[in-house]
């Protein structure tokens, strides 16, 4: 019998609304909701606001201690609501055939207790790239960014192209520009198994791999109301266990493993004897049969120990390939100076990070490549990487500037960025900070070598750090380092191929720009008041 | 309208704006400085005055904007709107210049008036920074993006020398009236920009352009894109760090505005007023060279008003 309203079906709302609004965040491209709204709905989203509340502090970096208490009173009820890979699941585990159906499976702790100690290792050691690799809420931003926006893309396409046929412009046509494809397919081979298991095991994923479904079952162990059988009225008619996504309902012991439970209710609406509830789980009544057995916590522990050695000794030698491998070298290294010459002109001695990204290693130590700021920059210089940090960098965001340029009067990214890897700045600071600096190669040059004007490069420079200076009856660009803010128009506009005559060298360290010269906020009068024909 | 309809229809207005030129090329022997109120204006030039009354008075010696816009009739409107910059950074058009031109278009019974610029920073910040978004809206016109390369359809230039071929956009194929509104700036690469170099802002591939001799490829693409109208905003004139700007700093308040259907001779009254030679601007000398209109200002019937 199927209550008119019932906790499952109140989960159900809520987790649809928020996973809705959650997939047009990471597909929009007209900028519909202000950073402010964005930042808020994010509030809740574990890993994000962990990272912040470390890095930043600060009580709008508090979302991870609210799902944390809330996991003490309700259990995971962050996997069913607000996880939004945990929903993304659920529809797919939606797709099953009838006859499918869930059964018990034994605990994964071993794996999932192992998973989440190397992830906490590593990320104490200096990688985030297993943590953001595993985190479901980047995991799912990363899946609707890179394979659910050009979708959403194309079909505006569509529209947009039926509306122009009745003369309309009412929507216009977007281009999936920039995203590497090397980025797509590494998403899209790590989101087909995901698919799989959700469909074929429903949220085992949640309870082997991820590291917030992990963290949190060590507290839901303790939750103060738990989902209990009712031992008396129990039919053991197994429908509870059939219904459970989780697999975590052993019906001969009529126990749940609330430390597995994912809040979803199934459970509750399946039982015809409404036997299945929440309960008091500290009153020492006869129903409390929940939590695993306590080998596992043993189990955990030994485990954790054992890995927090092995681990720190592997976690160190994995920053170090990290290291090593193309994370931008020092500026400071006076070997770099003189490396320019002859060498491609793209192949930049370091990447570019985001403005507000302060440097490098604080920005690869807390980004976790959930591509918010890939979705919302208005000009797409910021994508996914490749190669541009080393492997343990891989798909963390970098700026491209042969997609896009930084819009100087823009601050979006690091307004909506959740982990504070990129921080907020003020436009007037932003417009001064310097991400790297522009390098002209002379040798590549259109007015160099064809004799032709072009200017492009200084065209497009926002504080006219390329300026042109008269060079055999034409004009030729140069760049004055000190007011460069290395956002990129310059290497963006540039038209020569294969590669671009000026380009922009990474900071490691973002610098303050000075100021361009001469400044003013009125304009001159003019000096003549007649024709001059 | 069709591809060929359109090509044709260029044509035409070229032979007659040939034929033009002769006639007041021999009409304005006259004299340097002086006009001709029988014979029809080349170039109405208006100074002193705010941009909007300034336009009022030069469209009406030209005869009205009914000459120009006819009753059911689609006019596209091609302003500067590269950059996203405010409007008191003189980067953009004027938008109360722009919109009252929406206006006035239909007023004058324009079945739809679009306006659109390929910008150089993001489309729609431009659109909506320069406030030619909403100055076009509430017109009651319709800002059209430019943004995507599947609005542009590929055209030949048949006079071409290094530009032969070129992706236009749709709205200038399609509509029956093109009027370009630019605004008068200093320009890295061009020197100066006004009513020939604003049309890289209707093609889209804008790079091949700077990769084979700007200049030509600017000169180039006039011989085949031939505005109606064209209306340089000359208010507030960025003299240095064009074309996108620093500051303020980088402007003078000219206050003035040129009128005229010849690109060649608008920008060539326009570089007198910025304060170079037309001959000295490559892009102006060759459009002239082929043909393209007349910079020889002492050659045309020259309206000089005041407000």
């Amino acid at each position: 019998m199927q209550k008119l309203f019932s906790l499952r079906w109140l989960r159900r709302l809520l987790a649809l609304v928020y996973f809705l609004f959650f997939v047009f965040i990471f597909v929009d491209f007209s900028h519909t909701f202000s950073e402010g709204f964005i930042r808020g709905f994010l509030y809740p989203q574990f890993t994000p606001s962990l990272l912040k509340f470390i890095k930043v502090g600060g009580i709008f970096a508090t979302g991870f201690i609210a799902v944390s208490l809330l996991t003490l009173l309700f259990g995971r009820v962050y996997c069913s609501v607000l996880c939004p890979l945990g929903i993304f699941q659920d529809f797919i585990a939606r797709f099953r055939i009838k006859k499918q159906r869930y059964k018990y499976l034994k605990p994964l702790n071993i794996l999932r207790y192992s998973v989440l100690s190397l992830v906490i290792i590593l990320a104490l050691s200096g990688s985030v790239f297993l943590l953001y690799t595993l985190d479901p809420y980047s995991f799912a931003g990363r899946i609707f960014s890179n394979l659910v926006r050009p979708v959403y893309y194309s079909a505006n396409n569509v529209l947009a192209s039926i509306l122009g046929i009745f003369n309309s412009y009412a929507l216009h046509k977007v281009d999936f520009v920039g995203v590497p494809w090397q980025g797509v397919a590494i998403v899209a081979g790590l989101t087909a198994p995901l698919i799989f298991v959700a469909w074929r095991w429903g949220r085992l994923f949640c309870n082997s791999l991820c590291p917030v479904g992990a963290f949190l079952s060590l507290i839901s162990r303790y939750s103060i109301f738990k989902l209990t059988i009712d031992e008396n009225v129990c039919t053991v008619c197994n429908r509870c266990s059939r219904s459970c996504k989780a697999s975590c309902i052993d019906i001969k012991e009529k126990t749940i493993d609330f430390s597995r439970c994912v809040a979803c209710y199934n459970c509750v609406d399946s039982c015809k004897e409404g036997g299945i509830g929440y309960k008091f789980a500290y009153s020492g009544s006869k129903t409390v049969s929940v939590t695993s057995p306590n080998p596992s916590r043993r189990n955990f522990i030994a485990n954790f120990t054992g890995l927090m050695v092995g681990a720190s000794l592997l976690g160190k030698s994995l920053k170090s390939i990290a290291q090593g491998k193309g994370r931008g070298l020092d500026v400071s290294n006076p070997e770099l100076g003189k490396s320019t010459a002859g060498h491609r002109p793209n192949s930049r001695l370091a990447p570019i990070t985001p403005p507000g990204s302060d440097n490098q290693k604080d920005f690869l130590n807390a980004c976790i490549a959930c591509h918010l700021c890939v979705t919302v920059c208005p000009t797409h210089v910021i994508q996914p990487s490749i190669s541009q940090y080393g492997l343990l960098g891989l798909l963390q965001p970098h700026m491209d500037f042969h997609s896009g340029f930084c819009n100087f009067e823009c601050t979006l990214c690091g307004d909506i960025c959740p982990t504070g890897a990129i921080r907020p700045l003020e436009l007037d600071t932003k417009k001064r900070t310097q991400l790297g600096k522009a390098k002209f190669h002379m040798g590549n040059c259109i007015v160099r070598v064809d004799r032709t004007d072009c200017g492009a490069c200084s065209e497009h420079c926002p504080t006219k750090a390329v300026h042109m200076v008269p060079w055999d009856g034409l004009l030729l660009p140069e760049v004055d380092e000190d007011i460069c803010i290395g956002c990129g128009a310059c290497e963006y506009a540039c038209p020569t191929t294969p590669y671009k005559a000026i380009f922009v060298n990474g900071n490691v360290n973002h610098q303050v720009a000075q100021m361009p010269k001469e400044t003013s906020d009125d304009p001159r009068e003019s000096d003549v008041d007649d024709f001059p024909f | 309208m069709k591809r060929r309809d359109f090509l044709k229809k260029g044509l035409g207005a070229g032979l007659l704006a040939g034929a033009f030129l002769k006639v007041s090329g021999a009409a304005s022997l006259s004299g340097v400085g002086k006009s001709n109120p029988s014979k029809p204006f080349d170039l109405v030039a208006v100074m002193g005055g705010e941009p909007i009354p300034m336009f009022d008075k030069a469209i009406a010696a030209l005869g009205g904007i009914g000459k120009f816009v006819k009753s059911g009739q689609t006019v596209v409107i091609k302003p500067n709107i590269g950059w996203d910059t405010a409007p008191e950074l003189g980067g953009d058009t004027n938008p109360e210049l722009v919109g009252h031109l929406v206006k006035q278009c239909l007023k004058a019974g324009a079945k739809d008036v679009f306006v659109f610029d390929n910008t150089c920073d993001t489309w729609n910040r431009c659109y909506a920074n320069s406030g030619i978004e909403d100055a076009v809206k509430n017109a009651g016109g319709k800002i059209v993006p430019g943004n995507t390369e599947n609005y542009y359809k590929t055209v030949s230039i048949p006079n071409g020398k290094r530009l032969k071929e070129v992706k236009v956009h749709e709205l200038i194929l399609n509509s029956d009236v093109f009027i370009n509104v630019p605004i008068l700036k200093h320009h890295s690469s061009a020197k100066i920009t006004v009513c020939l170099k604003n049309l890289m802002g209707v093609v889209w591939d804008r790079r091949y352009w700077h990769r084979n001799d700007l200049h030509q490829c600017i000169a180039d693409f006039g011989t085949w894109c031939k505005p109606d109208l064209n209306i340089v905003d000359a208010y507030r004139v960025m003299t240095q760090n064009g074309p996108r700007g620093v500051s303020q700093a980088d402007l003078v308040m000219k206050k003035t505005l040129i009128i005229s259907t010849d690109m060649v001779a608008a920008d060539s009254a326009a570089s007198k007023i910025f304060g170079v030679e037309p001959s000295e601007v490559n892009h102006i000398k060759m459009a002239h060279e082929m043909g393209v209109g007349n910079m020889n200002l002492d050659e045309l019937n020259i309206e000089r008003l005041r407000v």
